[in-house]
Parts: structure tokens; sequence; C-alpha cells
């Protein structure tokens, strides 16, 4: 059972003790953001692209953003786990601006919480479980977008009754 | 070779080269995340490289941050580049599916449609703001011919 055990090591903390790491992730997130707002799409998901099926991550910027918007159903559609996506990024945040005495006290209830109840972990596997399974289609699969290209060797769509994001 | 087909053509020619280009660039950019992941799952554990399989972004910072530590910068470099190409191949794509269908005259003939439906529905909004015209005066009664 080695393997169980590197999988449900903690990271959260590991994570959140990298200062630099939550900086650039999160000045990466804020250059994203930008671009979506300027309806650019900076970043390619790769799996997605080379698929065309939705990657386990696929959704999670459109779930957080309908999230916001307080549409809860249609975010649940997109990616039910954007809630706790939307919860770690509070943690990168504040990781990546409070005084480090308060990040250490921070990471270490984390470690404490994770160890505890392997929670973070485990959301981990879910997340990718939930990734396999919308690939088979037991989910809602939100358009991966027409940044390749393959939009010029698909189909055109005959009647839009159908793309009504259901 | 009618004016149609020569824009179909045209299209189709622009669709193989920015598919090959674009295929090709993912593969390598596929092949350098592959890469930093094996290095991530050795380095961080399984939750931090799980995460890096969730968000490739995470894994391409990194895996900058680790490039000189790590011997990945040939890699980050590789996918750096691969990065770049791929939104410069969908500019490029884009701009060039817009010439071609602008010198299409379906394309022309359906602007100049939309440019004329335009203009009329401006010029309806603007009628209701014009002051109502007087009604017309009541025809005179007609005189008797008799």
């Amino acid at each position: 059972m080695r393997w169980l055990e590197v999988l449900l090591k903690p990271w959260l903390a590991r994570l959140l003790r990298q200062r630099g790491m939550c900086r650039a992730i999160l000045a990466t997130f804020l250059v994203l953001a930008f671009g979506t707002w300027m309806n650019w799409q900076l970043w390619p998901c790769l799996f997605a692209e080379i698929t065309g099926l939705p990657c386990p991550g696929c959704g999670l910027t459109r779930a957080t953003s309908t999230l916001l918007h307080g549409d809860w159903l249609t975010s649940w559609q997109f990616h039910p786990f954007a809630v706790c996506f939307a919860l770690l990024g509070i943690l990168v945040v504040a990781a990546a601006f409070l005084r480090p005495a308060w990040v250490e006290v921070i990471a270490g209830k984390v470690e404490l919480f994770e160890r505890r109840t392997k929670l973070p972990a485990l959301f981990l596997v879910c997340v990718v479980c939930f990734g396999l399974l919308r690939m088979l289609g037991f989910w809602y699969q939100p358009e991966v977008g027409d940044f390749s290209g393959r939009f010029l060797l698909r189909k055109p769509v005959k009647s839009s009754t159908n793309n009504t994001g259901k | 070779m009618e004016p149609n087909s020569q824009t179909a053509a045209a299209a189709a020619g622009i669709g193989l080269v920015v598919f090959a280009a674009y295929a090709i660039i993912a593969i390598i950019s596929l092949v350098c995340w592959i890469k930093v992941l094996i290095a991530l799952f050795k380095k961080e554990g399984a939750g931090l490289g799980i995460l890096g399989i969730l968000c490739n972004i995470y894994a391409f910072i990194w895996g900058w941050m680790k490039s000189t530590e790590l011997g990945l910068k040939k890699t980050m470099i590789w996918w750096t580049l691969c990065i770049v190409g791929l939104i410069a191949v969908s500019v490029l794509a884009a701009a060039g599916m817009a010439g071609v269908a602008a010198n299409s005259p379906e394309f022309q003939k359906e602007f100049k449609k939309a440019m004329d439906d335009a203009k009329r529905q401006a010029q309806e909004q603007q009628a209701p703001a014009a002051p109502a015209p007087a009604p017309a005066p009541a025809p005179a009664p007609a005189p008797a011919t008799n």
C-alpha cells in the first residue's frame, strides 16, 4: 500500500509554503483573466486541443465566473469542484500576500488537516475521476473552444436548437 | 476556376497548413509538458503532480522556477516557444480565413446586405424621434355637380 501513502501525502501545505510560486500563480492568472476579459485565449489546454475532449480541469474558469455571478446551477454543470478551487485560490492569495509568520501558521493548520482527514488528496483523486467520467459522457461536456486548427475541419452546425449548454 | 471554388480551395489550403502546423506544435508542447510532469511527480510528490495535470499552468510555472535546479531550461524554452507558436498560428489562421472570406463574392454580397439592413434599422430608430407629421387635412367637400 505504499502507492496509497504516496498518493495521500499532504500537498496543499507544501504549496502554500512556496511563497514565490503562489505569487507567480497569481500573476499568471491575472494575465490570463485579462486575456479572457479581452476575449483572447492566451493559454491553450493541450489535452483538449489534441484530443478534442475536455481535460479534468476544463470548464473551471467558466464555472468560477458563473459562481461569482451567483448562478450556482450553471456553475455546477460546468464543473462541480469550482467551489473547492475557489477556496484553493483564496488560500493561494493569502499565502502570496500575508506575512511569512502568518503563512506558516496557516500552512501548519492546513498540514494538520491534511494529515488527519486526507481530504485535499482525495479531492484531487475525485477531480481526476470526475474528469474521466466526463470524458465518457456521464456529465455535461463544456465546449473546448475554437482555438485550434480543428475548427477548420468541423462540420458546420445547421441549427442552433442544440446550443443551449446542456 | 469559379470565384467560389477559388475561395473554397484557398480556405482548404489555409486550413490544411494551419492544422499541420498546429498539430506539430501541440505535440512538441505535450512532450515538454510530460517531461515537466515527470520531474514534478519525482520532486514534489503525487498531489502537486496531479495538480500539474489538472492545471498545466502550474506545471509551466513550476518548470520555470526549478529549471536551473533540475536542468529543465531547454525543455521550458521549447515549451514557451510552442505556446507562443500556438497563439501565433491561431491568430494567423483567423487572419487568413478573414482574408479569404473578405475576397469571396458571397461574403461581399452578405456584407452589403448586412450594412443596408443596419442603415435601414438606424433610420427606423431615428424616425420616432422626429416630430410627428401633422394629420392630413380633411378633403374639401366636392362641389355639387348638379
